[in-house]
């Protein structure tokens, strides 16, 4: 692993709530460097509000502290209003599950992604125009001029997914996180959208983090595998030794998929431990 | 395969005119036998929840034969229908009415179908989805997706069906309480003899529950297959196997087709 774009020590965030004080993400550490990082767990483990802390895009109700809190050069922790906006779709990018949703309706998607360049470059617009199409192209969308004059309803969920890739792409950011950006697809789309990201991570050099819940996804596509469970990283391993978890609770997981090559009565059904949320 | 459970022949629905008509099933025959899973799998668009919802009549515009145990499906609502064919949706935080309880949710159908002793049934649903008998007087907001599911199956139990017709049942929920999800039906079709037909997209769903599955493609079936044919990776068309591929993760060889497919595109 090269130099760490993205170093994270110590991260808590908590709600109070009228029943107590909800601890959604309880002291994780972990750093990202010029690779792709899968994180998984499962709904409510706290992984996309790992993923948004570090956007600074947590609900204002949270309270998110940190030992460190780092990108690049940058104290996240300490930054304030002003740098965040100058760090957010600028250095770092995000893709959220349903493209779609994320992008305005009422907008011909070229202008939003060239509307995505001009904020951070002082462009003219023939040059936005440009540099979107070429970003266009990039994802793999055969007929650029076309796309460019479309609405947001016009194209299917995986153009949608790349248009948004794009977006996020065109001022080149040194990190990107992903909260789920292929679960909305089908499995033949969610292929290309995969194969673009992993290119634009290697002949970029950005890095990569990857919020999933699919296990065999991030195992195959991911380069370092983050576990989280009820908040916290239970696990931490290279992706291609996945299968040979030790947390019982990945085991749980792993062994709770049921497996088209293996027919079992039963599939076992994973026990928590409550010893799992004070390790 | 003795006289089929379910017999469907040239099933045809058809959705807007003219330019927008679109074929969401084109022309399929598949039979079921009584017992047996029955699985559909194919993208999103592949017409594999409409053959769901022409079967149990929430589709009433469709052409060709549909029968359940030697009777035709008619194409409008059927009360006796009804009580033989129950549907379970994908989504359990969309299916089930957010200000009714339970019991609400439950009695329902028994109030519909004019059926006495509604209490007794009640309980027996819920203690058979592994769900105490306290659970009826909560709202959906207080359950888990595992539980909400677990009511929906209730709901469509209650009836005492022949056939469920199953849609994504486990698609919404984590990969820990599919587990649950997916005994919990395995056990209720082997207590009750139960036939399924089930909807899914993901192989290792279908690999684990069914018997035999179609795989679909554009309103069509384009192959079926038991599932040891399945599981020992004997598929007669290419696209299954790309589906099937897929569904194991992100590999090399996936990632250099996709390159074929992208530079012939």
């Amino acid at each position: 692993m090269s130099e760490a774009i993205l170093t994270v020590d110590g991260l808590s965030i908590r709600f109070r709530t009228p029943q107590g004080v909800l601890q959604a993400v309880r002291d994780i550490s972990f750093t990202v460097g010029r690779e792709k990082v899968g994180i998984v767990g499962e709904s409510g483990s706290g992984k996309s509000m790992t993923g948004r802390s570090i956007l600074k895009l947590t609900p204002p109700a949270a309270e998110v502290s940190a030992r460190v809190l780092r990108f690049r050069d940058i104290d996240l922790a300490a930054a304030d209003e002003r740098t965040m906006r100058g760090i957010r779709g600028d250095r770092i990018g995000m893709i959220l599950q349903d493209a779609k949703f994320a992008l305005n309706p009422v907008q011909r998607v070229g202008r939003q992604i060239a509307e995505a360049f001009r904020i951070h470059r002082s462009a003219s617009k023939a040059e936005a125009r440009e540099r979107t199409l070429a970003m266009l192209e990039a994802v793999k969308i055969r007929n650029p001029r076309r796309v460019f004059d479309l609405y947001p309803h016009e194209v299917s969920g995986g153009m949608g997914q790349r248009i948004m890739i794009a977006m996020m792409l065109i001022p080149e950011p040194d990190l990107l996180i992903a909260d789920e950006p292929t679960s909305a697809l089908d499995v033949t789309v969610r292929l290309s959208v995969l194969r673009i990201l992993e290119e634009l991570v290697s002949d970029r050099g950005l890095g990569l983090i990857f919020i999933s819940h699919d296990l065999n996804l991030v195992a195959t596509f991911c380069d370092r595998v983050l576990i989280m469970y009820a908040g916290r990283i239970v696990e931490s391993l290279p992706a291609p030794e996945l299968h040979r978890a030790q947390h019982p609770y990945t085991r749980g997981l792993l062994d709770s998929l049921p497996r088209i090559d293996a027919r079992r009565a039963r599939l076992p059904v994973l026990t928590r431990d409550p010893a799992w949320l004070a390790a | 395969m003795s006289l089929p459970f379910i017999s469907v022949r040239g099933l045809r629905v058809r959705f807007g005119r003219g330019a927008n008509l679109i074929h969401a099933v084109d022309g399929v025959s598949f039979d079921v036998a009584e017992g047996e899973v029955f699985g559909l799998v194919g993208e999103s668009g592949c017409g594999k929840s409409t053959i769901l919802r022409a079967i149990s009549a929430l589709h009433t515009e469709w052409t060709g034969s549909v029968a359940i145990g030697g009777r035709p499906v008619a194409r409008r609502r059927d009360p006796a229908m009804a009580r033989i064919v129950q549907m379970v949706f994908q989504d359990p935080y969309g299916s089930l009415h957010p200000k009714h309880t339970v019991e609400t949710a439950l009695m329902e159908p028994i109030r519909i179908h004019g059926l006495d002793d509604g209490a007794r049934r009640i309980d027996r649903v819920l203690t058979e989805v592994g769900l105490s008998p306290a659970f009826r007087y909560r709202y959906p907001h207080q359950l888990s997706g595992g539980q909400r599911q677990r009511v929906a199956i209730a709901r469509a139990l209650i009836l005492a069906p022949r056939l469920l017709l199953l849609d994504e049942p486990t698609s919404a929920l984590d990969v820990s309480v599919q587990a649950e999800i997916l005994n919990l039906l395995s056990d209720i079709r082997r207590m009750e003899n139960l036939t399924y037909i089930l909807v899914s997209h993901d192989f290792g769903v279908i690999a684990h529950m069914c018997d035999r599955v179609a795989v679909m493609n554009h309103g069509v079936i384009l192959e079926e297959l038991t599932v040891e044919d399945l599981m020992q990776g004997r598929m007669r068309h290419d696209y299954t196997r790309e589906l099937y591929e897929a569904s194991a993760g992100y590999s090399r060889r996936l990632r250099a087709r996709a390159e074929d497919a992208d530079i012939a595109a």
